[in-house]
Order: structure tokens, then sequence, then C-alpha cells
């Protein structure tokens, strides 16, 4: 093998020897003469340097200097120079008798239809001979608003998707993508990322900056090739890759960022009556064993502290006793002050939140080699006190020709967050789970704020919340001055320490051989590796401070925990590509294998009921004994697949895929699935020469993918060992699951038709693609009723049909050079996604609870989401009014309480109707004004916050004017009270009457009725706002120093512009089918500058 | 050179083919084998495990608050009668399939023999069966018909059995549990009886008198089924609980496992002990009980019971300005290692008394009526009561088959703070005499009588449900009566 290189080298090295000679000898006889010239761009104007300058027809030729100059000898009869480089335009001049010529060379300009798709395994394809629906969104469509999350880039850019975002203020949060509705039988399953073909588990460690465009493979047929894991579609990412530039140099970009957010939408609340039970105030008389200061406030007016709801006294700047005058050591200390409603309280509370987003890439191509590396970092500053996130990327990709045939590529990525601060939005959580659930809403945030340090000499920190006055024992002082339930919101924060951090790499080393033209063979290593660890500290102060507190959360004994994990996924991968044109045909394939395997370690340990020797964050200073679990697996699968499309004459295609997964977590016996799909498309416009219509395309495909079930799930019958023991007598307990042994893979299908067309030079264009699908016999683990001695079983089981309408429309309305407007829209509508069949005798199953008990049983009758047999996929049934058949007027008692109906229905949680709009402006050249909206109608949601907000009398609706011109919470003997319609239970007569306020809130949860807490999914909202200016460095002599810059001024989420519910941002429910307590929808505005050298 | 393209291309598509092709694709060896897991259950840990829950299973706050043992402090709404529905369901697949596990473990041919090294095979089924019929019961005293004879078997498709066949057949499960008690090794993981077996048989035999009795109003007469059952259980040559050496009790190790009632104010303080409560027992001549079952939040003694049945409105304000009302226990009752009782000799005596009023036995209703109150105080470590006790015109008996109102009143105390029992007691005597919640929710303001089945029921067991639902007069309400209470 050594010699026979050795030969090679010696041969390569005579030849060009051999040529050199040859040239030479040609310069000699010919007879030549000098000319020169200088090559620059049209673009902005620069030199050049490395072009390639030729003879037309000869092998003669140099390059440019850096300068941009050239000098050639060139034969007396040439007629025609050549200049080429790459990125450019290739430009012909013909030769006069001068002999300096001045050229200039213009940027290749990607035309829209040559986007190129890109499929698993990095298989990239021309659209035009796709058979199914390929959305790509390029780097210039995502990076608007420079995003750090992709979910929130592609919200309403691509049809067909759903996103469901998530609160700004919950850090590191990134929302879930539902492609066309969502599949299986849980709450949805998520998309697939896949980022220069390493699967990620999330979005969140993708460097938004680095993106060179996104592929979405919406169904099946697209995404067949990518095996189980592309079951609810994928979203196949492409990084950038060093590009040759005109001057042959390397490339330097810094993007430099900062956005500044504060809470947008927050519930409405009443701002007329202040915290506690009853409306009349408490008068307090000193007594001669109360602290001394307190004699100011003898004989002054206080309300119920410690009751945490809102149904106190009228706010009508009356002097009252707020709750830190009875503290000592303030300022404020035996002092009284008007009772106001301090209506933007909640709102006071949460800081601004301030992202900065910095990154720096270098790159550098040459003929047979690319280098891009890229340093990033992402630090955020919470809404919530204390919380923070810091991201910093490292990445580096580069592809290296080691031969003419053989090329050498490494991809590295190393992402490495930090996050630190508590991101609660549960029920009763410590900011969102006071404000609108249990509240007073007099409170003055601001003096929240100033008193955060207040504490009693016997080291109380003083709660809003505390006991009344009557409790007040000078002996014991905690009884009082302990918070009830509820501890001063800045002290939580400032008393919880959540550090954690992830350190993720992933990448991949390939080698690609090209054995002839048209066949090359690759073969891939790829890894994903993810070491986390994550801590939890609660100060031991609040278990001194508080008294029911730790009844909602024990953590406030003092806690500390601590978890560790480590996991990876690997894939040894082949792939084998062929291409070939045979007179009209050509014809691409593709042969593959892929091998994975994944590990994942788990160990946490927790201290339990708090900690001996206080404030020591030691697993061994639990007063319990400590709680602590381990957990990992293994899991394998391997794959091989072919895939193939052949092109007639370029306007009829035809493709398929077959792919055979084996999977380790099948039974060994029955372990392999086979997946197929295959379509074909026609461009009939080249046959029908329209000088309208620049393009016109149907395809259709038919596709199936793959389910497989979870790690360890076959065959059952786990036993575990209980973590703790019994005086020595260990704990077990039968595993609840039940297992089909004769449980196996599943297919899931979808067929597309889909047209696209183009008009007037591509100035419009749209696609339209119509979808059907089902799913059978997907193998879930389906609630049963426990009267079987189990609480699910695991088995292959039911069919769900769905159908939808993809659509996008592209428009170029107006397009002068000093004015442009590109309009880009996407619309989807789910005609269906419905349940056919569960599994025998099983009509419905509960899959989402908000407000559950300990064995998920929803608390009450509280709406829950299910899937049920003859429904649409993800509905909302609870307890709801009962309505009277005959007359349609709700059911009442004689109290004038709802009659419950328990089954009643309240919608679907998936919205019908998604979409965007995506508008940009080019103003003078030089300005850029993006608007991109996204929309969505239908679907439902329940609120627990609405509910228990409601309860405790903070919504708005628990306050206000009843039809008799009355506050609704006046005694109803005294006018006021809430009018009630409806029908007797018994008697079926008609019912007038009025209720008082406090027991028609109360009733929906004692009786259970919770319609008012239903809401509407439906929102339309402007999501991405910039200007940009792209100063024109040429013009303005800057060019010396820089490429391009680029200065933008962004904002995030600037406008709800619609939504049926007033309280919540519905394009940020934080649950699949409602939310628990969830934080508020924010917004944000900043600026960003990019530089390119 | 082209030779050499070829070479390589041959040799990289021949690796590309053989992994295809290999026969072993499919072979993943021990790849799926949960390492963090066996596949063999282990008796003995299983009935620790049903063991641990008992105290819970044996104190439900929501019967305890229906029969006023308890009120509730500051979210009234259980006491209320707010609609509640709870499934029974849980329990199946929790203890309920534990216990049934012994029995398919201890019985299988391939398994028994390893089970055995946990103790006698028949001795483990009779203890999981005991264990079965002391939830079981539990279960259909508070919804009435409920899965029974084809639970439990993998099917979730049942039907709900009658009340009374349930009863009728957990009356048979213990006799037969009682009967196949043998010699053997000893019972490992039973960490209420320790092993002893001769406790389970008394156990059983007190089950049996217990359920028996809970059948009077459909069974009144001395020769009828109920008398009949429980006559049988009393002659038991294996005895029933006498003394408080037999008492059916968990003792708690606490750290990870508590005594309930330390949890119930371990962060919360919910409950109080109820104004009706203290009111009865200031009637039983300022019992001394009180001092075990109230103390304030500090531990000082007081009768102060919390009004029960109340709105938020009026409780939240009244525990606000009455900070020295009773909490459920004093301290040293509810204390992490503080024992619960769960079948105690003095109910079992009382119960004795009760059938000898009711002229089913002929035990001296007298003599059992003293010694159940006496084991009650002894239970609670008080002094027995002085005689003078015995002459309260509350407590003291009088003609024979007129004292049910003072043996049922004593039953009630004695029972305290088992809710399950209070309430089955009430509803099947109508004593003590409870008034309904003031400020009840429901409609009418009625004591609810029954669980309504939960929402779970209707989802997942609806045939079942349905047809156990078609059976109630009344329907699916707080206020149907199940069968022994018609």
């Amino acid at each position: 093998m050594m010699l026979f290189n050795l030969k090679l080298f010696y041969m390569k090295k005579i030849a060009l020897l051999l040529a050199f000679f040859a040239i030479g000898l040609q310069a000699l006889v010919a007879q030549t003469r000098e000319i020169s010239g200088k090559v620059t761009s049209v673009d902005d104007g620069g030199s050049i340097p490395g072009v390639s300058v030729s003879v037309k027809g000869t092998t003669l030729g140099t390059i440019t200097d850096m300068e941009g100059v050239f000098r050639l000898k060139v034969p007396q009869d040439a007629k025609t120079l050549v200049f080429s480089f790459v990125g450019m335009t290739t430009q012909e001049v013909t030769l006069t008798g001068a002999s300096s010529y001045s050229v200039t060379l213009e940027s290749e300009v990607v035309k829209v239809q040559e986007v190129i798709v890109t499929s698993g395994y990095g298989i990239k394809r021309a659209p035009k001979s796709s058979s199914a629906l390929n959305q790509v969104v390029t780097a210039d469509k995502l990076t608007v608003v420079r995003q750090t999350n992709v979910n929130n880039a592609i919200a309403g850019k691509v049809s067909g998707i759903q996103f469901q975002g998530q609160s700004a203020a919950a850090l590191g949060r990134t929302g879930n993508i539902r492609l066309r509705g969502d599949g299986g039988f849980s709450t949805g399953s998520g998309v697939l990322y896949v980022v220069d073909g390493t699967v990620l588990p999330n979005s969140n460690d993708i460097n938004m900056d680095d993106i060179e465009d996104i592929s979405v493979l919406s169904g099946p047929s697209a995404a067949a090739i990518l095996g189980s894991q592309g079951a609810n579609g994928a979203i196949i990412i492409t990084t950038k890759r060093a590009k040759m530039n005109a001057r042959q140099t390397m490339d330097v970009e810094i993007n430099s960022g900062f956005l500044a957010s504060s809470i947008y939408i927050m519930p409405n609340y009443q701002n007329d009556y202040a915290g506690g039970n009853v409306q009349d105030m408490y008068r307090y008389s000193y007594k001669s064993t109360d602290p001394v200061e307190w004699k100011t406030l003898d004989g002054k007016y206080y309300p119920d502290y410690s009751d945490d709801a809102s149904w106190g006294p009228r706010m009508a700047g009356q002097e009252y006793i707020p709750w830190y005058s009875w503290y000592p050591g303030s300022k404020y200390t035996g002092t009284t002050t008007a009772l106001v409603p301090q209506p933007t309280n909640s709102r006071d509370f949460f800081d601004t939140g301030l992202t900065y987003n910095n990154s720096v890439a270098i790159s550098k191509a040459s003929e047979g080699f690319n280098f891009r590396a890229v340093i990033g970092n992402i630090s955020v500053k919470g809404l919530l006190p204390q919380t923070t996130l810091n991201k910093t990327t490292f990445t580096v990709k580069t592809t290296y020709d080691i031969n003419k045939n053989l090329t050498f590529g490494a991809n590295v990525n190393f992402f490495t967050t930090s996050t630190q601060g508590e991101f609660d939005d549960g029920y009763s959580n410590q900011s969102t789970g006071s404000f609108n659930q249990w509240f007073h809403r007099n409170l003055d945030m601001n003096k929240m704020k100033e008193l955060k340090d207040l504490r009693t000499p016997d080291g109380i920190w003083a709660s809003w919340n505390h006991n009344n006055p009557t409790s007040y024992d000078p002996n014991n002082t905690k009884p009082f001055y302990a918070g009830n339930y509820w501890y001063n919101f800045y002290k939580w924060f400032d008393l919880v320490k959540i550090p954690s951090r992830a350190d993720r790499l992933f990448g991949d080393i390939s080698l690609n051989y090209k054995i002839m033209d048209g066949l090359s063979v690759k073969a891939t290593y790829r890894r994903q590796q993810n070491n986390t660890w994550a801590e939890a500290m609660y100060s031991s102060d609040l278990m001194d401070s508080g008294t029911q507190t730790t009844g909602n959360s024990p953590e406030a004994k003092g806690y500390y925990s601590t978890s560790t994990s480590y996991s990876t996924r690997e894939n040894i991968e082949s792939l084998v590509s062929y291409t070939k044109t045979f007179n009209d045909f050509k014809v691409n394939a593709n042969l593959g294998t892929d091998f994975f395997s994944s590990v994942y370690k788990y160990n946490a340990a927790q201290t339990v009921n708090g900690l001996n020797i206080k404030n020591l964050y030691l697993i061994t200073n639990s007063k319990d004994q400590p709680r602590i679990s381990n957990d990992r697996y293994n899991e394998k699968y391997r794959a091989a697949f072919a895939r193939g499309d052949v092109g007639y004459k370029d306007f009829l295609f035809a493709e398929f895929t077959l792919r055979n997964d084996w999977y380790s977590v099948l039974p060994s016996d029955n372990n392999s699935i086979l997946s197929k799909s295959f379509g074909g498309s026609f461009v009939f416009s080249d046959l029908l020469e329209l000088s309208w219509l620049n393009f016109g395309k149907v395809r259709a495909s038919w596709g199936e993918i793959p389910t497989a079930i979870g790690v360890y799930s076959y065959p059952g019958f786990a036993y575990g060992v209980g973590a703790n023991q019994w005086n020595g007598n260990f704990l077990m307990s039968t595993p609840d699951q039940l297992v089909d042994p004769n449980i196996r893979g599943a297919v899931k299908t979808q067929k597309e038709l889909g047209l696209e067309l183009r008009f007037f030079e591509s100035k419009a264009g749209i696609t339209a693609t119509f979808w059907d699908g089902s799913e059978n016999d997907i193998p879930y683990a389906i609630s049963i009723a426990n009267y079987s001695g189990f609480g699910s079983k695991y088995l292959n089981t039911g069919k769900i049909l769905k159908q939808g309408v993809d659509l996008a429309l592209n428009l170029k309305p107006v397009n002068f050079s000093n004015f442009s407007w590109d309009f880009n829209a996407t619309f989807a509508y789910l005609m269906k996604m419905d349940i056919e069949r569960i599994a025998e005798g099983v009509e419905r199953f509960t899959v989402q609870g908000q407000w559950t008990t300990a064995t998920g049983e929803s608390r009450s009758g509280t709406p829950v989401m299910v899937h049920a047999v003859g429904h649409a996929w993800g509905e909302i049934f609870g307890a709801g009014k009962t309505i009277d058949e005959a007359t349609g007027l709700p059911l009442l008692t004689s109290d004038g309480y709802y009659v419950s109906d328990k089954n009643k229905y309240f919608g679907n949680v998936l919205p019908k109707v998604t979409g965007g709009v995506q508008n940009t402006f080019k103003i003078m050249k030089d300005f850029t004004l993006t608007m991109n909206f996204d929309y969505q109608f239908g679907g439902k949601f329940f609120s627990l916050s609405d509910m228990w907000g409601t309860y405790s009398g903070l919504t708005a609706k628990t306050s206000g004017l009843n039809d008799l011109g009355n506050p609704i919470r006046d005694a109803v003997a005294n006018g006021g009270g809430i009018h009630v319609f409806g029908v007797d239970q018994t008697t079926r007569k008609p019912v007038d009457m009025y209720v008082e306020a406090q027991s028609y809130w109360h009733g929906t949860y004692d009786n259970q009725y919770y319609d008012e807490y239903v809401h509407d999914l439906t929102y339309i909202k402007l999501r991405e706002l910039s200007i940009g200016y792209n100063v024109p460095v040429n013009r303005i002599g800057l060019n010396k120093y820089a490429q391009s810059v680029n200065i933008s001024l962004i904002a995030q989420n600037p406008w709800l512009i619609y939504a049926k519910t007033k309280d919540f941002d519905p394009s940020e429910i934080s649950r699949a089918g409602g939310e628990t307590g969830q934080l508020p929808g924010v917004r944000s505005f900043g600026a960003n500058i990019k530089i390119n050298f | 050179m082209k030779k050499s393209i070829y070479k390589i291309g041959t040799l990289v598509l021949a690796i590309v083919l053989t992994t295809m092709s290999c026969s072993k694709l499919e072979d993943f060896g021990s790849t799926n084998v949960n390492p963090a897991a066996t596949n063999k259950p282990i008796t003995s840990a299983l009935l620790t495990n049903v063991l641990s829950g008992f105290g819970d299973l044996a104190n439900m706050r929501v019967t305890a608050l229906y029969c006023q043992y308890f009120s509730e402090t500051q979210y009234p709404d259980v006491s209320n009668y707010s609609a509640n529905t709870a499934s029974p369901m849980g329990t199946y697949s929790g203890y309920l399939y534990d216990l049934q596990n012994i029995i398919i473990t201890n019985t299988a041919e391939d398994t028994k023999a390893t089970a055995a090294l946990n103790g006698a095979n028949a001795n483990q089924i009779a203890i999981a069966r005991i264990l079965k019929a002391f939830i079981f019961q539990r279960m259909t005293d508070r919804w009435g018909d409920i899965p029974y004879s084809q639970a439990l078997k993998g099917d979730p498709n049942v039907a709900f059995d009658t009340q009374e066949s349930i009863y009728k057949d957990l009356l048979k499960e213990l006799t037969e549990a009682v009967a196949q008690v043998t010699a053997g090794a000893p019972i490992k993981g039973d960490i209420a009886y320790n092993g002893d077996m001769t406790k389970w048989k008394k156990l059983a035999n007190s089950m049996r008198m217990i359920m028996a009795l809970r059948l009077s109003k459909k069974y009144p007469g001395a020769s009828d089924y109920a008398a009949t059952q429980f006559k049988a259980a009393l002659n038991d040559p294996a005895g029933s609980i006498a003394t408080n050496a037999d008492n059916f009790k968990l003792e708690y190790p606490g750290s990870a496992f508590k005594n309930p009632f330390y949890n119930m104010y371990d962060g919360r303080k919910d409950y109080g002990e109820s104004e009706t409560m203290t009111t009865l027992l200031n009637s039983l001549g300022s019992d001394a009980r009180q001092a075990v079952f109230g103390a304030t939040s500090s531990g000082a003694a007081t009768t102060k019971g919390v009004p029960y049945g109340r709105a938020r409105t009026f409780i939240d304000p009244w525990t606000g300005q009455n900070p020295d009302y009773a909490y459920v226990f004093a301290p040293a009752y509810r204390t992490q290692t503080s024992p619960i009782f769960i079948v105690k000799a003095s109910t079992i005596l009382l119960s004795r008394a009760e059938a000898a009023d009711r002229g089913w036995t002929s035990e001296s209703t007298a003599t059992l009526y003293t010694a159940g109150i006496n084991a009650s105080f002894e239970q609670w470590g008080l002094a027995l009561p002085p005689a003078a006790y015995f002459a309260n015109a509350n407590i003291a008996l009088g003609a024979a088959g007129t004292n049910l109102p003072q043996i049922a009143k004593q039953a009630y105390v004695a029972y305290f703070p088992d809710g399950c029992s209070g309430w089955a007691n009430w509803r099947r005597t109508g004593i003590p005499a409870l008034t309904p919640a003031p400020d009840a929710t429901n409609n009418p303001k009625v004591i609810p009588r029954r669980f309504m089945y939960g929402t779970s029921d209707y989802t997942l067991a609806k045939a079942g449900v349905e047809a156990a639902v078609a059976r109630l007069a009344g329907g699916d309400k707080m206020d149907s009566k199940v069968w022994w209470d018609q």
C-alpha cells in the first residue's frame, strides 16, 4: 500500500512538471501581447483578489492579486477572457485593442426554487423532484429579531405547525411544536430536532446564529428515512459552513445584541376589595402584653391578614393598618396608611429581563478545505428575581479533502448552560401562584421590595400573610409574625437557590470516499453527549419564618437536593450515494445503515423533612433518612435503508424510501419493522410554456414511519425496591402496568397531494398540500380501570385518522428599486384528527388533568384532557353546569347553585387553524422593516389560575355591578349578589334570583361546575418586529474596516393583537390542556449590530 | 489507479452489505434487561408495603369529617358536603393487588417454594386474605357496590358486585383464612403482628364480628344471618381481640414512616377536633379521653372544639379569634412514632356488648360494656375511669335490650379517630344524633351516606358503574343509601 502511494506521488509530480513544460513551450512559440486590468465587485465596489482569469479556449490564465489586479500575456488572436470566482457569476469579456480592462463581477443570486431541502442523513435534494411537502426556512427569515430559540423563530413561518410557546420568564423553556395536529395517545409527542444529522432531545442547544437553513419534514412521506424518531415529523437544521469569499481571506462576523423584557399579559384583577375574608375590618385594641410600638394602632382597623384571599374590605382610601406596621424595627412600625387600590402590584413584582447575545464567527475556505468556528454567549437576567441563564457555545465545522477522492469532515458543537433560580409555574407557586391564585389585592409591591429584609428580633422574616394580632403571644411570637401560607415574595427568591448546569457535546466525524463520478460512500461516527447536574437549596430560614407554608412546599423546611446525569447517544452510519444520468433519465440513489446505541445514568439525592444543621446543604444533613434514587438504561436500534429518485427530462419524478429497523426494546423474536414511502411529481409548467406561469408542479406521495416502545417496558413486571425500610423490612410494590406479550412496533401512514405554482416571474407563488393520515395499533400504555389490579396496559391499540390542508403563499406585490415588499403567508387547517378506536372496552381515558390527586385523578371534577372514541383528539371534559334539555337553561338548586354535570364537554385542545404572515419591506435600499405575525383559531384550555383566582376574589369578574346597579359583593339583602337564571332542578320551574358573590364563586368549586374557567386559544399576534439598517460601508468609506455593518431595532412579542381571553397569552399556555399557575406573557425590545470583516 | 478505486469501492460496499445482511441484526443480547429491577416478587416486601400504608387506610379524613370527629378550620368544603368524587379504583392496583400477588406467588407451583422462605404458604395466603377483606369492607362501606368477584384478574371490564354478595363473601373469606392457618416457618415482613398467627386469627374473628354487626339493620333478628355469623365468629376457638395486647396496630418507626396524625399538622392546620366531639365528651362526665383527643396547638388542655360545618366566612375568622381551639390529638399522641390503632379491643368488646344487648348472644352486656370502656382508656394509657363515671346518666346502662344508645355512643368515642367506622356506625344506628352542617352546600342539606363514584369510574368502567348506579335507589348521590344502610 505504501509503495503504491509513493508511486502515485511521483507520477503526479512528473505529470505536473510535464504540464509546466508544455505551457512554457507554447508561450515561447506563440505571438503574444500583454493585457492588464482590475476586477471589482458590483455589490460593494471592492477589489476581488484571486479571480481566475483565463483566455477562452486555451489553458492560458492567471489569478488577480491582492488588489484585484491581473496581468496576462495573451496570444494575438485571443478573443475572449473568462473571469470566474466561486460565489460570483462567471463573466466573459471580449478583447478589443485595449490593453487594460475594468471588470466587475456580480454575486451569484440564489433563486427561490433552488433552495436545497435536507432530509435525514444529510441527504440533499432539489425540491423540484420532491414528492412531499418540504418547507425550507432560510437564515434571513429566522434571525429577524434574533430569537434564541428555534421554535419561536419558525412560529408562523411554516404551515402546519402549532407552536405552544412558554413565558420568557421561564428561562430555558422552549415550548413545543405540533406538526399537523399531533399524534399518539398522550398529550402530544413532540417533533424531532436534527442538527447536521445529529438528533437533539429538544431545541435548547441550537445556536440560532449558526443556522444556514431549516427543512421541516411535516409528514411520514418526507421523514420516512429517519425511522421511528421522526414519527411526529422532523425539523432538520443545517448549520453554516465556510464559503470561499472573493478576497480569499478569513471571514469574521461579529453579532451583538441586547433585549429588555417586561411583563405584558397578566390576568385582569379586581381593584375594589382588599385581602381578607369579610368586608368588615377588625378593630385593634391594645393589650398590656402587646409590643409597646403597637400603642399607636389602638382603635385602628385591620383586615384579615392570615386569609390569603381578597374578599376583604372595599378599598376606599380609608385608614387601615397595613401588614408591615406590626413588625418592629422599620420606619413604618406602628403606622397606618390609606387603603387604596394597587392595580399594578403583581406586574410591579417582576424585574426587567435583560438578554445579551454575542457571537463571533470566523471562517475560511479554499479549494479542498473549509473551516468555521463560532463562539457565542447568551446571558440572561430573568424577570423573576434571582434568575439567570448563561449559555456559551463553541462550534467547529470543517471539511478537508485529503485527496481528490477522500474527504474528511468534522463537526463539533459544545454547549454549556448554567441556570439559576426557581421557574415554578405550578399551582400555588411563589409568584403567579400567589398573584393569580391566593393574594391580597391591596398589597403595595414597592413596599414589599423595600421591606424584604425586615425581620423580627427572633429572626422571622416579615410576611404580608402573617396572622392576626389576636394570636400574638409575647412568649412565642412565631404564630403571629411568621407567614401563614406565604412569605415576602422577594425574600422567598432570596432564600431559594436552584443552580444547574448542562454540558452538551455533539457532532460527528466522517470520511467520504468518491469511488467514481456519481458514486461515493460515506462513513460517519456521531455522538451526542449530555452531562448535567442540578442542585436546590432552600434556606432553613423559611421554616423559621413560616407556619403553614411548608404544607404547600415541604422544601421550605430547609432542603437540599442534588442530581447528576450522564447520557450518550452514538450512531455509526454508512451511506452510499449514487447519481447518474442515462439519456433523459437522472437517477439519485442512496443505501445506508445506522447503528444506534444510547446510555443513560442518573443519580439523585434529597434531604427529607428539613436540615439538622441550619443552612448546611449536605445530603447527610437530612433530618429524616434522605431519599436517594438512581436510574440507568441502555437502548439500541439498527437500521438499513435505501432510497432513490428518478427524474425524466427534469419534469417527471418518482421516488421511494425503504427502511428496516431492529429495536432492542421490542420482543427479540419480533423486533423488526419495515417502513416504506413512495411518491411522484410532475412539473407541468415545462410542457405548457405559459408566459405567466413560471413553475407548476403536482405531487403525490405516501409514506409510513415506524414507532417502537419505551425502554424496558417489555416484558414488564419489573419490581423495584422501596427507598426506605420499616425497621429493617424492605418494601416492594407490584408494577402497575400490564404488558401485552405480543406487543410489536407499528407504523403510521400519511399520504399527501400537493400543488405548487409560481407566476409572473416568480413574484407570486402558492404551495398547497392536502394530507391524510392514520395511526393504527400504536404501542401505548392505555389507562385501564384499576379494578383489573393494574392502572395501565401496554399494547398495540387504537386508530387515529387525521386530515388537513397546508397552504403557503408568497408574493412580491411591490418591487421598485427604492421600495419593495415581500409577503409570505402560511395557513393550515386541521380538517380532522379523530379517534376511531382506543382499545377493547376502553371508550375514553384521561391524559392530563390540571388539578389532580396523587393518583392522577381529577380533583373535584376539574376539567381534564381526554382521548375518547368518536371524538377528536384531545377533548376537554369535566364538571360543568347541567343544561335542561327542554328549556336550554341551566338547572339550579334551591340555593341558586348550578347542578353539576360531571361529564360536560368543553372543547378541544387543538386549534383548527394555524398560520402566520411575514412581511419584509426594503426601503431606500438600506432599510429593512420586517413584521411577522402568527395566529391560531379554535382550541380550548382550562385555567386553574382563573379558578383559584376567582375562588379567592382576585379576578375582575368577582367585582363590579350587577344588573340592579349595585356592587355584586354587596349582600343580596341589600340589592347585591349575582343574578342567576335557570330552572329548578326538581320542579323545572323558572328560577330567577340573586346569590351572594362569594357563595356563587365558591360554589363553582364546592358544587363542581367549571364552565367559566375554560378559555379559548384563539389569538393573532405580532411576534417579531425589526427595523434594520445596512450601513453602506462602501459609500461612506468604511470598507477599509468592515465588509458590512447591519444595525437593527427589534421587538419580540410586541403586540397581542387579538385574543378571546383577556387574561392570558393563548400562544403561551404552559401545558397541553391548560395551565396551573403559569408565568405571565412577556414582550421584549432591543437592538442588534452585526459586522462582517 | 482505477484498479485501486475499484478495490476500495468494493471493500466499502462489502462492509456495508455485510452489516446489512448480517443475520445478527436483530440480536441485542441482554440490552433490554432492566438492570434496576427484578422480575420476581418478594412476598415479605409486598406485605410490609401493604401494612405500611394501613395507617392511612384505617384513618380516612373525609369519613372523620362526615361523622364529625373533625372539623375543617380554614378551607371547609368536605365538612360542608361539597361533591366528593373520589374513586375506589386506586386501591385495587395498589395495596389490593399486592395482596393478590402474595396469594398468587404462594399458590403458583413455580414460585411457591421460593415464597415459602418468607413463611408458610398457607399462612401468607391467610394474612393476605384477611387484609384484603379489611380493605374491601372499608371500600364497600363507603361506595356500596364495587368490583369484587371479577376484580384483580387483569381484566378491566368488570361487573360491580352487590354489597350483599361482597359482605357474604368477605365473611366466608375470613372464616377460611382462620381455618387455613398452619404451623410453619415464621412470616417475614409482618410489621403488625411480627408473624404471630394466633393474633392474625383473633383479628380475623374480630373483623367477622364487626362485619356481622354492620348488617344489623338488614338482619336484626337473633337467628338471622348477621347474628348467626356473629356467634360463629365469637365461638371460634381461636378467639377474638379482647385485650389491648392483641390490638391490630402499627408502631411507626418515624423518619420515612410517620404517624399520619403527625403528618396532619406537619405544615398545615386544616383540621381541628370538632365541637360535636368535645360536647359529647363533656356530656360523658368530662371524659378523660379529651386530654388525648384534643389539645391546643401548643399542647395545652382545651375543651374548645371547632364549630362544625361552617362556611369559610365564619370559620376562618373564628379560628383567628380562638387560637386555643383543639387540634386533633394532643401532641404526645401524634408524635412521629405514635402508634395507630386499627382494630382495637375496646371496639370489639363494645360490639360484643351490643350483640348481647340485641339478644344475638348470651354474653353479659354490662361486663363487656365496662370492659370495652376500660380497654379504651387503657389503650390511650389513661387511668381507668372511676365508678362515678359509669354512674353518669349518659353512660349507665338500663334494662336489657334498651342499651344501644349508650353502647353506640361509647363505641363512637372508642373508634375515634377512625372515621370510617364511626360514620358507618352512625349510619347503622343513628347514634350519636348528628346535626348536618349548618352551612352545607349540598342539596338536600343532609349528612352524606355514601361516596359517589369517581370520574374515572365513568371514564374507565362505564358499563359496570352504570349498572351499579341503576341498583341504587336515588342514583349516584351522596345521600343515597348503601345496602346495609337501607
